[in-house]
């Protein structure tokens, strides 16, 4: 007889977001179960092994509010940590480290071990139950079945995946790893699906780099940590460089030359890459002008001889790849380890989802990653966990989360997928937000700790510590508007007038070192007054953005009810009609954001379903 | 509601006409109304709906009267649109009408869209969705015009020109975000480079600027300032100019009591002359030309007319006059008080010889006629001659004006030291707002230039 097992929750792939996505639901409470095809696998940087970098950084601050695993992840396996943009402005400045990419598996493995609640499955995931358009359970390719509330898929890159290098090519997931075909085929019957493509560089052999013909790029030597919870340690004393080379023009030439070897090139591939991501030949073509690119050669652990070369990404043939990486400086005798390579692999059009992920067709079927045409852990985690959050809600019978574009990077890169056309892998800018001077890292933590508080993602202890943070910035601000600055600032800033500490952080010169130069705060002080000067110095900033957030929310509050039908609109578009149907629209915000629909449209859905009481 | 906020219009169409109407919808229009109109000198505390008050409306910056009106006014939802509902109706000319609507404009009203009175109507149940049918096809045969959507009639040159300052400046704003997303492979900002770029583009705005305020003057007046000193029969002239005509729109002291203005119509153009001669009272007169006042007086004018005694010779005090007027534009010379042997010997003064001279006797109405027609042609023809493509409506140059305003702060920032992510912010406003002028959304825009003008990517 078959044994029925009922989970709350059954995530498929353990992958950032799929890890993420099973820890939060667990933690919620829910049985889960993540199946992986190898837990050798788990959390995986199958490209470069960096957590971090411009709105990343904020995306990986944003998990580790919401109670999820990432930032302690990468604080625990760093082997390089360095804050970037530290000339460009608070609101831009984030972290970026260089991780061990094995020691981060090890981390990501253990947490899953440890965490009640949570079944970990080495089982190839073949098909979904799903009856009148509700997901039941998952099906394994031995046949057996897992029944389960809800399901989250994260399988990343796995779908119908090929691999092309040179003008070969074959069925893998990622190089040497299954191609999950079944599931894939399987999807289509009712899910919408494209095709993307994406690629990595060669990983190459130490003993074989000149590292004395590159320029060495050092971590930060200072404490830094990407998660609230991470304690001071000395690990930045024990730091790996990086280092800085380049390609030369005999490099292009022969790149160029074998062009027709290239499977993009040659048309073999025909999806779409992401443009921030572009392959070695696809710079080299479209930026003929420039003699030399910059490459990064990373280490890929402590103990490993294997080095990642960023900027690199190619899937020309491996002897092609050897003989231009041997016209690089300090690359003349390099040996390759791996081979560099593009993949092609099925996703999902995410305009088939609801700001929960979960799918609009299909009840209880949730959405998380690289599936859903984005590109990047730190995307994947973000989705990940909202994805195991409102699985674990919904099998719960409880409300669902949704982040919005203004309270997080994460918000924004939903609302993005949801409403906006994919036509590459998508990745997370701080350009893509409107309300960039918000969502900061140094303030993720007080954007959304307490909804992962009252969610039961954070315990007590944290969120106490992090409401007491909170009011130290609060009354330090509140302090410098009494307090005025001392004789040594007068001195050294030339002002002829005592103004308050306030007003003199005001201005674009002065900064929190200043005042601990004067002795007016102590060293210790500095996180919370540097907190404190960017609340100041972009007051009216913020204040700006603030009435642009409320303009919005007032449209956001017009909500359709569900009996809303678009077909029965006279006098909309077809194409319009269609795109409604498509989106799903709640709100007339909503509607308003679908590309495509018209302020006429618009006109003529509120006239509508004002007539007929169709709307909130 | 959807709308929170009150437009206003001109409901009549342009040109001359017995009456003008500009009407106000939305919450505010009441509001708006009592701060400007007034009847018997007094704001009327509690409107009658539907009831007709007689008063003036007054600009409410200058606190100067535009016209006298009628105001009627309409209570939500017994209205056309269903909303509180302002009607103002004047006398028919372009220039009150635009004043009314303006100063409407200034006190928070936004300028609607083509057929937003209906679509307002029609979204307050006002009318049913076949009778907005035609509204409704309006409004999308606009959004389907792509760029000419926010341009209305206004297209060709004007598009071009805004799309070559914001093409730019989305250039500026593309470098500023790659170095921000991509810092390893970006370099950071050149600040003094993006400067001087800034700098030559705030000077194209406010060229296009300049070419509003002359085509302003096809609406607004052109300001003639009489100057000259004591005694050459400034204020014959100026009696002349308001005793001969008929067209007077105003004969008040101005806002000193130092000066005299009138404005009159030339061919459809109104001229606004401003008499410096209460100056003369003053025993230092030339001195007192040095006051700032007269100064400003003079800078602002469009027109100079200097006046000259036809029955004496050139003196010193006219001299110092002219030095004062000679890099001006737009001089013209008197010759006043030819009904008496004429002494003038101008003619030996090379420097007049390329300024147009008008002999007149102000004293007898003779000459007034040559006067105007000479301002005609050359002042007339010029607005006639300048691109008219270039001329913004009232919205787009309040977008340009905010434009102006937004690139001067970043320079300003710029200068200070303020960091990129915070000069983004202004950017940003200012590309916005030449894109409500073009019709064109940014953030996509600028994630495309990245791509094609930096090398980016791991």
């Amino acid at each position: 007889m078959e044994k029925k097992i009922l989970y709350d929750v059954i995530v498929i792939g353990a992958g950032h977001a799929g890890c993420e996505a099973a820890l939060a639901s667990a933690r919620l409470g829910c049985k889960t179960a993540i199946f992986t095809l190898n837990t050798d696998n788990t959390a995986l940087m199958p490209c470069n092994p960096a957590v971090g970098g411009p709105a990343k950084g904020q995306i990986v601050a944003e998990i580790d509010a919401l109670g999820g695993e990432m930032g302690l992840a990468a604080d625990n396996t760093f082997i390089q940590m360095k804050v970037l943009n530290r000339s460009r402005g608070p609101a831009v400045q984030c972290l970026r480290s260089q991780n061990d990419k094995w020691d981060y598996v090890r981390y990501m493995r253990n947490t899953m071990e440890n965490q009640i609640n949570l079944d970990i499955k080495q089982s190839m995931v073949s098909d979904l139950i799903i009856e009148k358009k509700q997901v039941s359970g998952i099906i394994t390719d031995t046949g057996k079945k897992y029944m389960s509330r809800t399901v989250v898929i994260a399988t990343g890159t796995f779908l119908n995946g090929i691999v092309h290098i040179g003008l070969k090519s074959f069925s893998a997931g990622r190089i040497a790893e299954f191609s999950s075909d079944n599931l894939g085929a399987n999807l289509k019957k009712h899910i919408r699906m494209g095709r993307l493509k994406t690629g990595t560089p060669p990983r190459l052999d130490k003993s074989s780099i000149d590292f004395s013909k590159m320029t060495i790029q050092p971590g930060d030597n200072e404490f830094l940590h990407f998660s609230f919870k991470t304690n001071f340690n000395e690990k930045f004393k024990n730091q790996l460089p990086c280092y800085l080379t380049n390609t030369t023009p005999l490099s292009h030439k022969i790149i160029l030359d074998n062009l027709d070897q290239s499977p993009l090139y040659q048309k073999v591939i025909k999806s779409l890459g992401p443009r921030y991501c572009p392959s070695i030949e696809d710079k080299i073509v479209r930026f003929k002008n420039k003699s030399s690119h910059q490459i990064f050669i990373e280490p890929e652990g402590r103990n490993t001889s294997e080095f990642y070369a960023q900027g690199l990404n190619t899937s020309l043939p491996e002897d092609i790849q050897e003989s231009f990486l041997q016209t690089i400086p300090g690359l003349e005798n390099v040996k390759i380890i791996k081979p560099g390579y593009a993949i092609e692999y099925d996703f999902s059009y995410p305009d088939q989802l609801r700001p929960t992920l979960e799918n609009k067709e299909i009840n209880s079927l949730f959405l998380a990653g690289q599936i859903n045409g984005t590109s990047g852990y730190e995307e994947a985690a973000g989705q990940g966990l909202v994805a195991g959050i409102n699985a674990a809600l919904k099998a719960l019978n409880k409300n669902p989360f949704i982040l919005k574009r203004e309270d997080s990077y994460i918000g924004t890169m939903i609302d993005d997928l949801i409403t906006k056309e994919i036509t590459e892998p998508y990745r997370m800018f701080t350009s893509r937000s409107e309300y960039r001077l918000l969502l900061r890292q140094d303030n993720a933590v007080f954007r959304l700790s307490e909804r992962a508080f009252s969610l039961g993602l954070l315990s007590k202890e944290h969120i106490l510590f992090i409401r007491d943070k909170k009011n130290k910035i609060d009354n330090l601000i509140d302090k410098w508007k009494k307090e005025n600055i001392n004789a040594f600032l007068l001195d050294s800033f030339n002002i002829t007038r005592k103004i308050s500490i306030h007003k003199f952080l005001k201005q674009a010169s002065t900064s929190v070192p200043d005042l601990i130069k004067a002795g007016l705060i102590s060293g210790s002080e500095a996180e919370i007054a540097n907190i404190a000067s960017i609340n100041i110095k972009y007051e009216g900033y913020l204040i700006r953005q603030q009435k642009e957030i409320d303009k919005i929310t007032k449209l956001e509050s017009k909500c359709f009810l569900p009996g809303i039908d678009f077909d029965k609109i006279p006098g909309l578009k077809k194409e319009s009609r269609e795109k409604l149907k498509l989106y799903k629209p709640k709100t007339i915000y909503e509607a308003k954001k679908i590309a495509g629909i018209n302020p006429a449209d618009i006109v003529v859905i509120i006239a509508f379903s004002q007539k007929n009481n169709l709307i909130r | 509601m959807l709308y929170d906020t009150t437009i206003a219009a001109i409901a009549t169409s342009p040109g001359r006409g017995a009456v003008g109407i500009v009407r106000l919808s939305g919450s505010d229009s009441l509001a708006i109304a009592k701060k400007i109109f007034f009847s018997n000198g007094k704001q009327i505390k509690e409107y009658k709906a539907r009831y007709v008050y007689n008063g003036n409306i007054i600009d409410y910056k200058s606190r100067t009267i535009i016209d006298e009106v009628c105001l009627i006014y309409f209570r939500a939802p017994n209205s056309y649109t269903g909303e509180d509902i302002i009607e103002i109706q004047g006398h028919g000319s372009d220039l009150i009408m635009k004043m009314i609507l303006s100063t409407v404009l200034d006190l928070g009203a936004v300028l609607a869209g083509r057929g937003e009175f209906t679509k307002r109507a029609f979204l307050n149940g006002k009318k049913d969705l076949t009778e907005a049918e035609s509204v409704i096809d309006l409004i999308e045969a606009k959004s389907h015009k792509a760029h000419a959507v926010a341009l209305g009639h206004l297209q060709g040159s004007l598009y071009k020109y805004i799309s070559d300052i914001r093409i730019e400046l989305i250039s500026i704003l593309e470098h500023i975000e790659a170095s921000i997303d991509f810092p390893d492979e970006v370099g950071t900002l050149d600040r003094k480079k993006t400067f001087s770029e800034l700098d030559r583009i705030n000077k194209q705005v406010s060229d296009i600027l300049k070419i509003q305020d002359f085509g302003k003057l096809t609406t607004s007046g052109v300001k003639c300032v009489i100057a000259g000193r004591p005694n050459v029969g400034k204020s014959s002239l100026m009696n002349c100019i308001i005793g001969e005509e008929r067209a007077i729109v105003t004969a008040v002291p101005g806002t000193t009591r130092d000066f005299i203005d009138a404005k009159i119509e030339i061919g459809g153009v109104i001229f606004e002359f401003i008499d410096t001669a209460g100056l003369r009272r003053s025993k230092d007169f030339i001195e007192k030309l040095g006051v700032k006042k007269v100064s400003s007086l003079i800078n602002k004018a469009d027109v100079i007319i200097w006046v000259l005694d036809g029955s004496q010779k050139l003196m010193e005090d006219d001299l110092k006059i002219y030095s004062r007027i000679k890099n001006k534009n737009n001089v013209y010379i008197v010759i006043n008080k030819t009904d008496i042997a004429c002494k003038l010997d101008i003619d030996k003064f090379e420097c007049f010889d390329s300024i147009t001279k008008i002999r007149m006797s102000a004293k007898k109405n003779k000459g007034l006629s040559e006067l105007k027609t000479i301002l005609y042609n050359n002042f007339i023809e010029k607005i006639e001659n300048i691109d008219l493509d270039l001329l913004c409506n009232i919205r787009q140059h309040h977008c340009l004006k905010a434009v102006h305003k937004f690139l001067k702060k970043v320079k300003k920032d710029i200068k200070a030291g303020i960091f990129d992510d915070l000069l983004t912010i202004d950017i940003k406003e200012a590309i916005q707002k030449l894109g409500e002028v073009t019709g064109e959304d940014i953030s996509e825009e600028v994630l495309d230039g990245i791509f094609a003008r930096f090398c980016v990517g791991k």
